[in-house]
């Protein structure tokens, strides 16, 4: 009998393609059941919270797209969040649009502005181009304050939105996600995916590969800036408000988080991630900080302390996390099956 | 608007964005690393200042430069030592989330510890306003600012490019293999680098806090004061002060055409111009790469 590590049960993972499709069967109808009794079951103020979650899992699922299979770095999630909710509220002021296609022009908002900021940036490498978002974080938010000076808005614009109960959110906002995801899976899967994570391993090499490292990392971009965008609007419609203050760099920062907790280049990361960084300092503020006053700085400090454990100690996130268990879970599984028929 | 007042004006902005960038730039020459934790840095200075001296006389100043300096200091080289010693050879990504991260633990527990009120730092200077030549109305603090700020960065300068330690620091960032085999005790003078980045820090808080006041609003000053490395260029300590003043005088000529609210993009609109016409700054060095 040999024991295996769990490095190796991960490496020989691919042998066994049959065994594996079982175990992701069974814990995709797991995670249905799951997903059709929250709506059944939790109560309201934790639907909400769910469906923020959703949310944010589809803005980073775009994050990630471009930090974690691309691997250019970008703290201007909140920016194109941002440019994607004021996008949509300046459509609906000219046209009276349905929603779906307000949100699809949040995305193309957000499209243009990362092609904007994308041509320039491809002379930019590494954290360079990082710091080009920074900057777009914070005259982005000016413009943004800017238009509702100039339009008299202070307390921010409202995206015309019908009236969806909670549940009916949580429903549109679950198949946006799953389409989505399975939506990079297929470009992630392709002749284009592969040239982005080419890239990200080195981006010399990709290009004495013959890899058109321009042309994908513009893709990356418009692609990414294209999911954002759309996240920005719908984000405006399900909050109820557009306001300059809340697309902070606080928030682009708290969108890094997410993807680092969930697992920077794994397609579930962004959802792990929302998980913890939503949820997380919700069930700690109601179990056991319930009229604590400085309840939100401890939330805060939290996922502060996360993201920098995870960078420090597990860099692929809460999603490497759960390969590992599984893998070696079901290589112990299978160890003792054997022993079980050779006794 | 008088000029010369607009200049003036800029120069005393200039000179307490000069001292930030300082910390920004001993960092990043060293380690390659963009630290965004030197604002909390720069609050927790502010703070311990106002929690050890509230007497107004040169004794009590001198207690609370020293206290804050000293937390600072430690604070900066235990955060370096135990947290961002073990990220060598890992992505800067990596390592400038790490700060990221800090700022926001540090502005939090700060914020628990020391409360979030307003606090004003006792300095032995009258806030009566001073007439200067040319038209310039100004007060004591706000010259006094300009002045330790100015004289500060000159001497980080001085430090870096005179003394011993500066030249190690500077065989570091060139290459820390050969400065290894060298016999320089690479781990410690990065420790110290990130020490003088924190001991900076708190000075640039002391000072910030002395013409305006401590609270939380201090950590985006100092993130607003990182074009300025940027401008510069973020190798280039002599940079981040030409690049402090010309922030300032950005800064200045935007607020007096759009309003006050201006201020903070102005300066990062700025960085992402000097970003693609050239990355490296007007005094930085420019970038060789091997493949």
């Amino acid at each position: 009998m040999r024991l295996l590590t769990a490095e190796n049960a991960l490496r020989r993972a691919g042998g066994f393609a049959t065994h594996r499709h079982g175990g992701i069967i069974v814990v995709a109808f797991v995670l249905a059941a799951v997903a059709v009794l929250i709506p059944l079951t939790a109560p309201p103020y934790w639907l909400f919270l769910v469906n923020i979650t959703l949310l944010t899992a589809i803005s980073a699922t775009g994050l990630n797209f471009i930090m974690g299979y691309a691997g250019l770095v970008s703290i201007g999630n909140a920016a194109f969040m941002g440019i994607g909710a004021y996008g949509a509220v300046l459509v609906a002021q000219r046209l009276s649009l349905p929603l779906p296609v307000l949100i699809l022009a949040g995305g193309g908002a957000g499209t243009l502005a990362s092609l904007i900021i994308g041509i320039p940036s491809l002379r930019l490498r590494g954290l360079y181009l990082a710091m080009g978002t920074l900057a777009l974080q914070f005259i982005a938010q000016f413009a943004f304050r800017r238009l509702q000076e100039v339009q008299g808005r202070p307390a921010g614009f409202q995206i015309p939105t019908p009236d969806l109960s909670l549940a009916q959110w949580y429903a549109v906002l679950v198949v946006l996600l799953l389409v989505l995801l399975v939506g990079l899976r297929n470009i992630l899967d392709s002749r284009v995916g592969r040239g982005m994570m080419a890239l990200r391993e080195s981006e010399p090499g990709a290009e004495g590969c013959g890899i058109d490292t321009r042309g994908y990392k513009l893709a990356a971009f418009t692609v990414s800036g294209f999911i954002i965008g759309c996240a920005g609007a719908l984000s405006g419609a399900l909050q109820g408000s557009v306001n300059w203050e809340s697309y902070s760099l606080d928030l682009a920062f708290q969108y890094i988080a997410v993807i680092v907790i969930g697992g920077l280049g794994y397609l579930g990361g962004g959802l792990i991630g929302a998980g913890v960084v939503v949820l997380l300092p919700a069930v700690i503020t109601h179990f056991a900080l319930t009229g604590y006053s400085n309840s939100f700085l401890v939330n805060d400090a939290i996922y502060g302390v996360l993201v920098m454990l995870f960078i420090l100690l597990r860099p692929d996130g809460i999603s490497g996390l759960l390969l590992l268990g599984y893998e070696t879970l079901r290589q112990r599984l299978r160890i003792l099956l054997r022993r079980v028929s050779n006794a | 608007m008088n000029i010369a007042q607009l200049l003036y004006d800029a120069l005393v902005v200039g000179c307490f964005y000069a001292l930030v960038s300082m910390g920004f730039v001993l960092v990043f020459r060293v380690s390659g690393v963009f630290n965004f934790a030197q604002p909390a840095f720069m609050l927790l200075g502010g703070l311990i200042y106002t929690s050890v001296n509230h007497s107004p006389t040169i004794g009590g100043v001198a207690l609370g430069v020293a206290a804050a300096v000293a937390v600072c200091t430690v604070a900066s080289a235990v955060f370096y030592r135990v947290v961002m010693a073990s990220m060598v050879g890992r992505p800067h990504f990596a390592q400038m989330v790490l700060t990221f991260g800090l700022t926001i633990v540090m502005v939090d527990v700060e914020q628990m510890a020391f409360g979030s009120a307003t606090r004003n730092v006792a300095i032995p200077l009258a806030r009566d306003a001073v007439r200067l030549p040319f038209g310039i109305g100004t007060n004591m603090v706000d010259l006094a600012s300009m002045l330790v700020s100015l004289l500060l960065s000159v001497a980080v300068i001085w430090l870096v490019s005179s003394s011993r330690l500066g030249s190690r620091i500077r065989a570091i960032a060139e290459n820390p293999r050969l400065a290894s085999y060298a016999g320089l005790r690479v781990q410690l003078i990065l420790a110290a680098t990130w020490a003088l980045a924190g001991a900076i820090a708190a000075l640039a808080g002391i000072v910030y806090g002395a013409r305006i006041a401590v609270d939380s609003g201090m950590v985006g000053i100092g993130l607003a004061a990182f074009p300025a490395a940027m401008l510069g260029g973020m190798e280039s300590p002599v940079g981040a002060v030409a690049g402090g003043v010309l922030l300032g005088l950005l800064q200045g000529v935007a607020v007096s055409m759009f309003g006050g609210s201006i201020a903070e993009s102005v300066g990062f609109a700025a960085m992402l111009v000097i970003l693609l016409v050239r990355p490296y700054g007007l005094f930085g060095l420019r970038p060789v790469e091997r493949v």
